[in-house]
């Protein structure tokens, strides 16, 4: 992709949010969106990736708060814009799509009225018009007879439609950013390819800046450009998909990859990987590499000091002082039926 | 359990509001220990001079009342009576309360709905006229007034027990103590309640404050147990002297109002220190 | 070999205000000692009611079912039997343990409830269970809360193991891990299930995660099982089009994002199940006779079996039995 492109949609600057605006949950984070590209933003649970996504749209609760760096989208500083300003902002320009699609949707509204309710919010129509559009939307997220699913709640609704219809509510205004935070983690299987597949060929037909959420590397590979592996805070390891997942350096990455399950014991007798331990939590980070607790490669001046991230080849980014091999041969491609 | 009990004691002592409700009730409870020893002749005696006014006779430093009995006499006497009111008529409205709550949440089904209805039924009548009928009718003793409050505030503690189990039950370490062959018994006392003990606690100061309230209304009508002196008592016999000494009624009025105050400030200061959800954002 | 579970047309129903909802309708199957048998299909299909079923938290609606020779019953020994012959790992780790108990105590619950020994008989259990699943006596007086999601899991199987089953159920038990921990828990069922002979039921909706860890793999989609065989049959000959479609959406593959044909629709309501085959309403090949006849499990060969009348059109050359054996 186009990542030395003029001036990237979304970038995010050495960003650090902390909580009470002392201890840091998310260090050091840079990465740049450019328009029609999509980035995947990978890690387990606590690495600071929903809360990367709350920063941006500047939804973060109360004790959190942006303490550094900065995040411009479309060359507007989002840190230091006035409320008012940020919440034409959101819906507008950006749009985000949440994990879970019931609680994004207001029961006691129609999923017509929402839709017209975020059209009226930001541009110009009359009812009739928001109205007009809002069935198209949701012909545009393939939902069978948009005239008549205008007027359902969303309970009645299965939990893919329900994402639809989510997914249909962030593309209203045309945004130019959509962040979608862990968007098929609560559907099953076959309605997370359907919905995956769905977001991917949106994205292309509207040119939008995609920031991917997701604990599964199989998603990115599927759907993201580019990929961003966070680990307990920080950016362990960026490029582009191939980068990475083609040939991953940094030992999480390694160790995410190899500890999913691509193969069967019963057959090769082969255990899986484990990183041993658990991601520490913000309060117990080490003061070397954040990782080194838990790293097969870590010796004693990964312990001393945070690595930087740096590059190595293309676009690939890497912050560790012993990564793994360049050509470290993969027993499988992620989440592929071997 | 018992370290548990004891630090949620000693946040308590370090909550502001906890702190001033646990002083005055401590205080009260120190007034209704030591009555016997001050005052070995009871608070009934016609030691003085009727309606000596607070301050004028150094024997009687809160005056005397309409009889001439002493008001200090009366007031720590009453102290007792209205806090062993208060206790008793709560932990056995609790006791029901959280029986019925129990059964009817971890079992669900008819005997939910029979329940229920009871509890609805026994909510739809209005508490204070419900006591009054019964002490009524039965006649006017201690352990009448008690099972009187008792019977009318307990279904407020069972809907609170009831919705605690609804939501435990389907908890999956419920089903596995079942699955380990564990009675319902033991899943119900041993497992699920310890986990809701927290509102009850909280609801059981407001319930004692209840009581105490409800008991002082019911002496104040008359209906009081004749045979004790409580702050009730106090208010009803200073009640025709309103206007000539309003210090028979003031000052167990004060002390009525400083008790109850204090145990909302504990309720809530047990709110406080017991909500789980807080308790993890300040660890 | 010794069938540790076996159900005979197996059904559960539940009565709702809609009509009867028949979660489980008619599933028969048998897993051997030591053996792993993996249950597949999205929520809906009624693995967790059948799971339900087997440790007795809900009692079928007709159908035979013998757990390690133990059938379920009402009585308090009836129910000590089963519960020495089948114990459960949960989903949510966190939910799943009493949070007002100590680790200890926890594993402990179930020697209590069975009498077992002295207090210091149970306790030297205790520590030789939490060891056993890879817990240290410094997590022993601690509470669930001060527990990583991993090693909660792992106090919840010294639970299940307490009482020495010869079946555990696992119930999407590692679903709720991140994939490191998810790793460490699989390898961790793997080598116990070596060391102490278990059976396990392993049931989740990732379908990875169950090809990994079981020896056959049963398909189930409301309420029946549509494919039934050795694991690597199922994974790589798939000759029911759900299981097809399980294996189409496993994410990752680009080709298949792109072209593959992806399921339309959703899963429908168990209520009022379409007549015939009950997939028939997603199933890219439908024909007439899907409507009309309910299809029954046949055998393919391998021991695979599948419920699909047209099960032999999807045989693709390379996967012949002949071939594959």
């Amino acid at each position: 992709m186009t990542t030395n492109a003029p001036a990237p949609l979304l970038e995010v600057d050495r960003l650090k949010v902390s909580v009470s605006r002392t201890v840091p949950i998310v260090e050091d984070l840079s990465f740049a969106i450019a328009a029609g590209e999509t980035v995947g933003l990978v890690g387990e649970s606590g690495c600071g990736k929903s809360l990367t996504a709350l920063a941006i749209m500047r939804l973060l609760a109360g004790n959190l708060s942006v303490t550094s760096g900065s995040i411009q989208l479309d060359g507007e500083e989002l840190t230091k814009l006035p409320e008012e300003r940020i919440r034409s902002l959101r819906g507008d320009k950006m749009a985000m799509i949440y994990q879970e699609p019931l609680t994004a949707l207001n029961p006691v509204m129609t999923v017509g009225a929402q839709l017209v309710e975020v059209l009226r919010t930001h541009r110009k129509m009359s009812k009739r018009e928001a109205a007009a559009r809002a069935v198209e939307l949701l012909a545009l997220v393939r939902i069978p007879d948009p005239a008549a699913r205008f007027n359902e709640y969303p309970h009645r609704m299965s939990g893919g439609m329900r994402q639809r219809v989510v997914i249909a509510m962030a593309l209203a205004c045309d945004p130019k950013l959509l962040i979608a935070d862990e968007p098929t983690t609560a559907l099953d299987v076959t309605v997370q390819a359907q919905v995956l597949r769905l977001i991917k060929q949106l994205q292309r037909e509207a040119n939008l800046g995609l920031l991917l959420i997701t604990h599964d590397l199989g998603v990115v590979r599927q759907v993201a450009d580019r990929i961003v592996v966070m680990y307990a805070g920080s950016v362990v390891e960026t490029g582009t998909v191939a980068e990475v997942l083609g040939s991953p350096r940094h030992p999480y990455t390694v160790g995410l990859i190899a500890a999913r399950p691509s193969g069967s014991f019963a057959v090769d007798a082969q255990k899986l990987v484990e990183i041993s331990g658990s991601v520490p939590s913000p309060e117990a980070r080490p003061k070397g590499c954040v990782f080194a607790p838990r790293c097969p490669n870590a010796q004693d001046d990964c312990r001393a000091s945070r690595p930087h991230l740096l590059p190595t080849t293309g676009s690939h980014e890497l912050r560790c002082l012993h990564p793994m091999p360049a050509s470290t041969p993969l027993s499988a491609p992620v989440g592929m039926p071997s | 359990m018992s370290t548990s009990g004891h630090s949620v004691f000693r946040r308590l002592l370090r909550h502001p509001s906890g702190l001033v409700g646990l002083l005055i009730i401590a205080l009260v409870v120190l007034m209704s220990a030591s009555a016997g020893f001050i005052f070995p002749e009871g608070p009934w005696v016609l030691g003085g001079r009727p309606r000596t006014w607070p301050g004028v006779d150094p024997a009687f430093p809160l005056g005397t009342d309409a009889l001439g009995r002493d008001m200090v006499a009366a007031l720590f006497y009453g102290a007792r009576v209205s806090l062993a009111v208060g206790a008793a008529a709560a932990l056995v409205s609790l006791v029901i309360g959280t029986l019925v709550g129990a059964i009817a949440g971890y079992y669900g089904g008819w005997l939910d709905d029979v329940l229920m209805r009871l509890t609805d039924a026994m909510q739809t009548i209005p508490s204070f006229l419900a006591a009054i009928a019964i002490v009524g009718v039965v006649g006017a003793s201690l352990s009448t007034i008690i099972i009187a409050i008792a019977v009318v505030s307990w279904p407020m503690i069972a809907r609170l027990v009831r919705a605690d189990f609804l939501r435990l039950r389907t908890y999956d370490f419920v089903q596995s103590c079942k699955i380990i062959g564990m009675s319902d018994l033991r899943i119900i006392f041993g497992q699920i309640l310890p986990n809701c003990l927290a509102p009850i606690i909280v609801s059981s100061s407001v319930l004692v404050a209840t009581a105490i309230i409800t008991e002082a209304s019911l002496a104040f009508l008359g209906l009081g147990d004749p045979n004790v002196m409580s702050w009730g008592t106090i208010l009803s016999t200073g009640r025709p002297e309103l206007r000539s000494g309003w210090y028979m009624t003031a000052f167990p009025a004060v002390a009525l109002v400083l008790t109850v105050l204090a145990l909302n400030l504990i309720g809530d200061a047990l709110n406080d220190v017991l909500n789980p959800r807080l308790k993890e954002r300040k660890s | 070999m010794t069938q540790v579970l076996r159900t005979e047309d197996l059904r559960l129903y539940h009565n709702t205000a809609r009509g009867q909802l028949r979660a489980v309708d008619g599933v028969s199957l048998s897993i051997a000692r030591g053996e792993t048998l993996g249950l597949v299909g999205e929520s809906g299909c009624g693995k967790s009611s059948l799971a339900k079923c087997v440790v007795g938290l809900d009692a079928p609606t007709s159908g035979t079912l013998e757990v390690a020779g133990v059938t379920p019953g009402k009585s308090r020994a009836m129910r000590i039997a089963r519960a020495q012959a089948v114990q459960m790992v949960f989903q949510d780790p966190s939910g799943a343990l009493n949070p007002r108990l100590s680790v200890a105590r926890i594993i402990e619950e179930p020697l209590r409830v069975h009498g077992t020994g002295t207090a210091a008989e149970r306790r030297a259990q205790v520590a030789e269970l939490a060891q056993k699943v890879g817990l240290s006596d410094y997590h022993l007086p601690r509470f669930p809360h001060e527990l990583s999601g991993g090693q909660r899991q792992r106090v919840s199987i010294a639970r299940a193991l307490a009482l020495n089953p010869a079946l555990l159920v696992c119930d999407e038990a590692v679903s709720a891990l991140d994939v490191s921990v998810q790793a460490q828990v699989l390898n961790l069922f793997i080598s116990l299930q070596k060391e102490l002979d278990l059976t396990y039921l392993f049931i989740s909706h990732d379908l990875s995660v169950v090809r990994y860890v079981s020896h056959r793999i049963a398909v189930m989609y409301l309420g029946r099982i549509v494919e039934i065989g050795p694991a690597e049959e199922v994974f790589h000959r798939h000759l029911h089009p759900y299981t097809r479609a399980l294996v189409a959406a496993i994410p990752g593959d680009e080709a298949l994002g792109e072209e593959a044909a992806l399921l339309e629709g959703d899963v429908p309501s168990p209520v009022n199940p379409p007549s015939g085959c009950a997939f028939r309403t997603r199933c890219p090949h439908t024909r007439e006779r899907c409507a009309a006849d309910v299809p029954h499990l046949r055998d393919l060969g391998n021991g695979l079996q599948v419920a699909c009348h047209f099960a032999e059109e999807f045989i693709r050359p390379e996967d012949m039995p002949q071939a594959a054996g």
